[in-house]
């Protein structure tokens, strides 16, 4: 009997399952196949890289003449030691007399020519020229117009249409350009907008939205429903600039009494419900709704994928009700990157700068909304809350963090989520701790 | 050398069935070797159906089955170095050579492929992405992280919902006969 220990083992899988898994689940990434293409033409003999221009004088030529001065060098310091030697070793024979007489030593052993017994000036002339010129010959040898002739023979000859080197300066290796390529891939900084939907429901509730670029991601983030009234497809298409024709949604997670399950094409304008937000009842039950890691003791969610076929990327949105959807006062919701990306913490802490700092909340209209409720006013020391989240066995998986913008003009409440995975960040209580570094200045100054 | 044709055509064919033959790689040496051991197969077997341009085929259909073939050979031959190189040589090379068919090893090897394709057929039910993540987790060896940003998911979900399908898979194993 095997173990099911042995199950997760898929490695020696047999043909057939292997085609099935390389047909259905494919992984190469284009970077990946990049690699594997410059490998492969490189075990072909072909060139994958056509090398850099490196100056304008002597292109292409660098390594060769490199080569051939240093290996001209060597040879000349070589042949020039040797001849050197010669008259060297000769000179130290001369000077070492056979039987050296202790008068002419000194105390180094080393014959000295001052202990030559005359006062002929040209005695003593003859002496020294005699040892100096030798020595000074040997190391004098070569001139540089040799060295400089042997230079050139031993360079690779110069292709066609290439500026031969006339000068030390010349052939001097110039040190490698800077051939890194520059990084079109670097994040540009992030910037963060916040959007907002009004509607024309009761004064009570509003609709609030979001979009929060992240550093590294696109943005497509970010809606508050509103109460009494469903959100559509349209809506949601509009909000994250998208159109019709590049959204493909997928509704998931929802009860099949409020939706199909079945994936559907949009019609651009097409006014479809994505969904409902559930109502509570006052039994606590949940049971209409079975979406995953969202679903808390006191509130449910509902997403619905969105899929940007143009970045074929998928985009969930997402909005829970809570106790006080009874009472019509408090909706709150928004829309996740991924499924169920979380939003940042960064992203937590710049919305609720609007709550502790307070200032305008400018915000995006809809065209299906009237516009003079675009902007808001958030009165400092609004109130933020933070809701953990637990799975079924009760253990806390996230914190929702929720900031509340009191005192909209002359409107009711806006109320505006942020997510906290515990797995991903260490929780930090942002009520009370200032986290404030986690924003750049210039977005607290845009968002206070 | 390469040219300009050639490069193109290995492109496209590396685009079109790099992921077949790395599914071939992975399943040989993908326990034992690297990212780059893999690549490095992956790039020989592409490198051996272009030493002959001329001699390949036309149509598609057997230039994958021509590539399915080279890829076993070379993922074998990578398996045998890599196991060479960690001192695991097996000398008997029970992956490699053509098993003796006594009565035990047949035993064995079709309660293997029963089991695997068993737990082929559950992972493909348990539906996605959680059929996605069990094969880029215990296929592809990917990373939590990797396979997160693969399928647009966070790391916490990738790890959780691989949990609960590995938990589902258990229980249909648990009650085709398996043990714990």
């Amino acid at each position: 009997m095997k173990k099911s220990d042995d199950l997760f083992d898929l490695s020696d899988l047999d043909d057939e399952t292997v085609e099935k898994i390389g047909g259905k689940y494919p992984d190469m990434a284009a970077d990946e196949a990049d690699r594997i293409f410059g490998r492969t033409m490189a075990k072909l003999g072909g060139i994958s890289e056509i090398p850099e221009e490196i100056g304008d004088a002597v292109t292409g030529t660098e390594p060769a003449i490199k080569h051939s001065i240093r290996g001209f060098a060597a040879m000349a310091a070589a042949v020039v030691l040797v001849i050197a030697a010669v008259p060297a070793m000769f000179f130290g024979l001369r000077r070492t007399p056979e039987s050296p007489d202790s008068d002419t030593v000194n105390s180094l052993g080393v014959p000295s020519f001052t202990v030559v017994e005359t006062t002929d000036p040209e005695a003593v002339t003859e002496i020294a020229t005699e040892y100096k010129t030798e020595a000074v010959t040997a190391v004098v040898r070569e001139d540089p117009t040799e060295a400089s002739a042997q230079t050139e023979t031993c360079m690779r000859p110069v292709p066609a249409g290439v500026t031969k080197p006339t000068s030390a300066a010349a052939i001097t290796p110039k040190p490698a350009a800077n051939t890194a390529k520059p990084n079109n891939n670097a994040v540009p900084k992030a910037t963060t907008k916040l959007t907002t939907a009004t509607s024309t429901a009761p004064v009570t509730t509003q609709t609030t939205a979001f979009t929060t670029a992240p550093a590294t991601t696109t943005a497509y983030k970010g809606w508050v429903n509103d109460c009494g009234r469903y959100m559509t497809i349209k809506e949601v298409i509009k909000l994250n600039g998208m159109t019709g024709e590049q959204v493909n949604l997928t509704v998931g997670g929802c009860s099949d009494f409020y939706f199909s399950t079945d994936g559907r094409e949009i019609i651009n304008g097409e006014n479809v419900m994505i969904y409902r937000l559930p109502i509570e009842d006052n039994t606590g039950s949940h049971d209409r709704f079975t979406l995953d890691l969202t679903e808390g003791p006191d509130y449910n969610y509902l997403s619905a994928i969105l899929h940007d076929k143009a970045n074929q990327r998928d985009y969930t949105v997402m909005g829970y009700s809570d106790a006080g959807y009874l009472i019509g006062d408090d909706i709150k919701g928004l829309a996740y990157e991924g499924d169920p990306a979380v939003m940042t913490l960064k992203d937590v802490v710049f919305l609720n700068r609007y709550a502790t700092k307070g200032g305008t909340l400018t915000l995006d209209s809809l065209e299906s909304y009237p516009h003079d409720y675009a902007t808001y006013e958030v009165r400092p020391n609004s109130v933020g809350y933070r809701y953990p989240v637990a799975d079924a066995d009760g253990n806390t998986l996230r914190y929702y963090v929720v900031a509340e913008f009191y005192g909209g003009i002359g409107r009711g409440d806006i109320s505006i989520m942020g997510l906290i995975d515990l797995e991903e960040y260490e929780y930090h209580d942002i009520l009370t701790e200032d986290l404030s570094y986690l924003i750049s200045d210039e977005e607290a100054d845009n968002a206070t | 050398m390469a040219d300009g044709s050639i490069e193109k055509r290995c492109r496209y064919l590396i685009d079109k069935f790099g992921g077949y033959v790395k599914a071939i790689v992975v399943n040989r040496i993908g326990g034992i070797g690297t990212r780059e051991d893999v690549e490095d197969c992956i790039s020989d077997v592409f490198a051996e159906i272009f030493r002959d341009p001329k001699g390949l085929p036309e149509d598609d259909a057997e230039i994958k089955a021509l590539l399915g073939t080279i890829a076993k050979r070379r993922a074998i031959d990578h398996f045998r170095r890599l196991t060479y190189h960690d001192g695991n040589t097996d000398h008997a090379d029970e992956e490699t050579m053509v098993r003796i068919p006594t009565t035990e090893n047949t035993e064995e090897e079709t309660e293997k492929r029963a089991m695997q394709r068993l737990l082929w057929d559950s992972v493909e039910s348990l539906g996605e992405p959680d059929s996605s993540i069990i094969v880029y987790q215990y296929f592809y060896r990917r990373k939590a992280g990797e396979i997160a940003r693969l399928l647009s998911m966070t790391t916490a979900a990738v790890n959780k919902r691989s949990q609960r399908a590995r938990q589902r898979l258990r229980e249909i194993l648990l009650k085709q006969g398996y043990t714990e």
